[in-house]
């Protein structure tokens, strides 16, 4: 169903658009600390993942601030049909964006305790999975402006990838584990990072479910995908 | 370290809270199988949870749903012209008993115009011309078996602005019963005023002056003493024409949980300008564009997920 | 708004071209009034000459045996009695006859008529037949009651066909002005409820109608009281020294009498006729009252 024209009352049209901004610039900000902490993370890089914990305050705030925005239209303009389903979408998707900027933070924390470690193999493998992640939330977002339940099934097909970066690495930590006892610290941190960034993909996939709602009303059929696995 | 492991965010609709709203959803909803070209609802991702909710509501759920069911009133292919000039055209649509109907459009679209073919009113305009094939429990309303007199005292009416005859409160709603000769007794008389008074929720205010002019009322209470009119007859249908359009928000409010109160006696067609007022006292909406019938379902449905575009345009205020 | 825009709005509305406007406007409105009040005062000072007039010529007159005695060729005998007895008998000849045939034209016409080219031309007929000089009724009520049905000549029964005759086209449009006034709400709240026409008719419209319709009524009885050409065609110039004792009785008028004595010779009439003049005034301001009386009495607030 499209929006087709606009309200008849403008500043309806104006309070709906500033409610799409707010989640579009959370989720740049989302998008950013996550290759900012992968970033920080490669390259051992306390100051800055000092600095990414710091940002996500502006993501919890930004979601005060549409949840605000977002009762405030409920009750004052009582929108119905698609315009209602958009609001409580865009009410979701910034409580689910928040907790990728979580994610992002807590990876950030990591740092720090990295520091002093040598060279590990797996962590090569992090940096491609955060980008796929990255690009999950960056597209499904997308979606989300445009109001794309198409786009947003497409990204739900590549949660499998993601997925499939997490076994990989998964084995690869436990075997570097089993090397080397001395590895067991980082390696269990690198595991927690790799798991974030797991969840990260499974979230972007919940906001494309939550797109593909406010378009079209219905709920997303179930995607054939693998037997989920440890 | 956090490791908050939060669940899942699923569209799921919200578990039902005691609140009357979602009380009054439950008791009307049914297995969705209303409309056979609406989709399955598909299965939602966190599986179990939700067959339990549906299996709730069902064990709630009070009337039946559409299919299966007979109509109260059935209209087929209606089409009215104002001499040359056509106001419906081919409207076909159920009205069930225990449910309220609302009719919602913009001005002009033939709502109000349907309305009245329903207890055929229109056949006091001398320029109206009726076609197609209208139906109270399966028998059609033109026919001779079925006089019109009757059929307006069985198909009550309550109009836009409320219009108590200039006689006594108690003469008001005791002129039906007594034309048609529903009361042999004085006594008996009185009871039905006093029943009807006391449904139309106005019993209370007026008790003590029966007597005094209907004019003397204030908005509000003229309207529930039309209603009580109507009432007085027994009917089994009401319609109502934009009962609330004159009103002030209390009197409205108290309209409304009086049309509440009446759904489980009598079937209710409504037609509104107001469509908070539809979504908030109906459970099946129609909606009518230009004479046509556009849409028509469940009100919860159609002012979520509309099916037309049209329906969608002018319930979010994007029309004209 | 900033300090000039402000003081020019302010002179705008206080300036001296609109305070000139205003007091134009004012004086045109205190002329009318006054000119109002002359147009009425003028009339009003004809009325008052008719009767200052009447009544220093004709008060010495009205004496109980004027009033008790019947015409007589001696003007010291003659009184209204007969006269008096004979426009009450033919007013309620003519209120019997012409008040349910209008009244139910009335609503025929309005109510269950259809809407076709012959009810346009009977309502246009109806329309003329209320304009048509008085005189004409009277020569129909000479060709055909007196003629053709050879009723009694000079008898209030004839009279009051022939007024009734008169009044009907009156209460007829008056009755129809009535039952549209009434609002179509309350039909359809009547309809609604399973009332049948008739019964919307005569338990809604008619009493909401009545008002008007007795308005129509007095208009044609003041009209019909004070006839005199049309009675004096069907007969009742003649001399009538007994009073009637029933509509089939010769019988003449109040207005016909004062006629009769104004053409007389004898002054002694003068006075006479001026009483008579008086009471006919009294005659018709009572029944008028009564009629106004009645009208407030049925008036309903809807």
């Amino acid at each position: 169903m499209q929006q087709g024209s606009g309200h008849t009352l403008k500043a309806f049209d104006e309070d709906i658009e500033r409610l799409r901004a707010l989640i579009s610039q959370m989720g740049g900000l989302a998008e950013h600390a996550i290759s900012e902490a992968m970033r920080c993370l490669v390259q051992r890089d306390t100051e800055g993942a000092l600095g990414i914990v710091q940002d996500d305050k502006k993501l919890d705030a930004l979601e005060v601030e549409t949840e605000r925005r977002a009762v405030q239209l409920i009750a004052l303009r009582a929108p119905m049909a698609g315009d209602l389903r958009d609001v409580v979408a865009a009410l979701k998707i910034s409580g689910v964006v928040e907790r990728i900027g979580d994610y992002a933070k807590n990876i950030a924390k990591r740092v720090p305790l990295l520091e002093n470690a040598g060279k590990i193999e797996p962590l090569s493998l992090l940096p491609e999975m955060a980008r796929l992640a990255s690009g999950m939330v960056h597209d499904v977002l997308d979606a989300f402006v445009a109001r794309d339940a198409e786009a947003a099934l497409r990204v739900c097909e590549r949660d499998d990838a993601v997925d499939d970066f997490y076994d990989s690495i998964f084995r690869a930590l436990l075997t570097h584990m089993m090397e080397n006892p001395h590895n067991i610290g980082q390696s269990a941190h690198l595991l927690f990072v790799a798991k974030n960034l797991e969840r990260v993909g499974d979230h972007a996939t919940n906001i494309a479910e939550m797109v593909y709602y406010a378009a079209t009303g219905q709920h997303m059929a179930d995607r054939p995908g693998k037997s989920p696995k440890l | 370290m956090d490791m908050k492991e939060k669940m899942p965010i699923t569209p799921v609709t919200p578990v039902p809270t005691p609140s009357a709203a979602i009380a009054a959803e439950a008791h009307e909803e049914g297995p969705s199988t209303v409309q056979a070209h609406q989709p399955e609802p598909s299965k939602l991702r966190s599986g179990s949870a939700a067959p339990a909710i549906e299996v709730s509501q069902e064990a709630s759920a009070g009337p039946q749903v559409d299919t299966g069911r007979d109509p109260k009133m059935s209209a087929n292919d209606v089409s009215v012209f104002y001499g040359e000039k056509q106001a419906l055209k081919d409207v076909s649509i159920r009205i069930y008993d225990d449910l309220v109907t609302a009719f919602i459009g913009p001005s002009g679209c033939g709502k109000s115009t349907f309305l009245r073919c329903l207890n055929r009113m229109n056949d006091t305009i001398p320029s109206a011309r009726v076609s197609g094939r209208i139906e109270l429990d399966g028998q059609d309303i033109t026919s001779p078996a079925m006089d019109v007199v009757q059929l307006r005292a069985r198909v009550g009416m309550v109009f836009q602005k409320p219009n108590p005859f200039p006689k006594s409160i108690y003469e008001n709603v005791a002129y039906g019963p007594r034309i048609h000769g529903l009361s042999s007794s004085k006594s008996e008389l009185e009871g039905i005023v006093e029943k009807s008074l006391k449904r139309a929720g106005l019993w209370e205010e007026v008790k003590d002056r029966l007597h005094e002019s209907g004019t003397a009322l204030s908005g509000g209470q003229q309207q529930r003493l039309c209603i009580a009119r109507a009432i007085a007859v027994d009917p089994e249908v009401i319609l109502m024409d934009e009962p609330c359009s004159a009103l002030d928000p209390i009197a409205t409010a108290k309209i409304e949980e009086l049309i509440h109160e009446l759904r489980g006696r009598y079937a209710i067609a409504i037609v509104t300008h107001n469509m908070q007022q539809a979504a908030r006292v109906s459970q099946r909406t129609a909606f009518f564009h230009l004479g046509e019938l556009v849409e028509y379902g469940k009100t919860s449905e159609l002012f979520t997920i509309p099916r037309q575009q049209r329906t969608q345009d002018y319930i979010t205020g994007r029309y004209g | 708004m900033n300090s000039i825009a402000a003081v020019a709005t302010v002179t705008r509305w206080t300036g001296e071209a609109m305070q000139n406007r205003l007091r134009r406007r004012y004086r045109s409105e205190r002329l009318f009034k006054l000119l109002g009040l002359l147009a009425v005062g003028v009339s009003l000072a004809f009325l008052a000459f008719l009767l200052v007039t009447m009544i220093w010529r004709g008060a010495g007159g009205l004496t109980l045996d004027f009033l008790k005695a019947s015409d007589s060729t001696d003007p010291a005998m003659a009184g209204v009695w007969g006269a008096l007895k004979g426009s009450f008998l033919t007013i309620i000849v003519t209120m019997v006859l012409a008040f349910p045939v209008g009244v139910l034209s009335a609503i025929y016409l309005e109510e269950f008529a259809s809407r076709n080219r012959w009810t346009d031309l009977i309502e246009v007929s109806i329309n003329n037949l209320a304009a048509v000089p008085s005189i004409i009724f009277g020569l129909l009520g000479l060709a055909v009651f007196l003629n053709f049905m050879h009723l009694p000549r000079s008898a209030a029964l004839v009279g009051g066909l022939t007024l009734a005759l008169m009044t009907m086209p009156v209460i007829v449009i008056a009755g129809r002005n009535a039952i549209t006034s009434v609002p179509p709400s309350i039909r359809e709240a009547a309809l609604g409820v399973g009332a049948s026409k008739m019964q919307v008719v005569f338990h809604h419209v008619l009493p909401l109608a009545l008002p008007g319709i007795l308005t129509g009524t007095i208009i044609g009885m003041a009209r019909a009281l004070g006839e005199t050409a049309p009675l004096l065609m069907i007969g009742m110039r003649a001399f009538v020294a007994t009073p009637p004792g029933g509509i089939s009785d010769p019988a003449t008028v109040l207005p016909v009498q004062i006629f009769l004595w104004s053409d007389e010779v004898d002054r002694g009439f003068v006075e006479k006729t001026s009483a008579a003049i008086i009471v006919l005034l009294l005659f018709m301001l009572l029944m008028n009252g009564l009629a106004i009386y009645l009208r407030n009495r049925f008036e309903r607030r809807w």
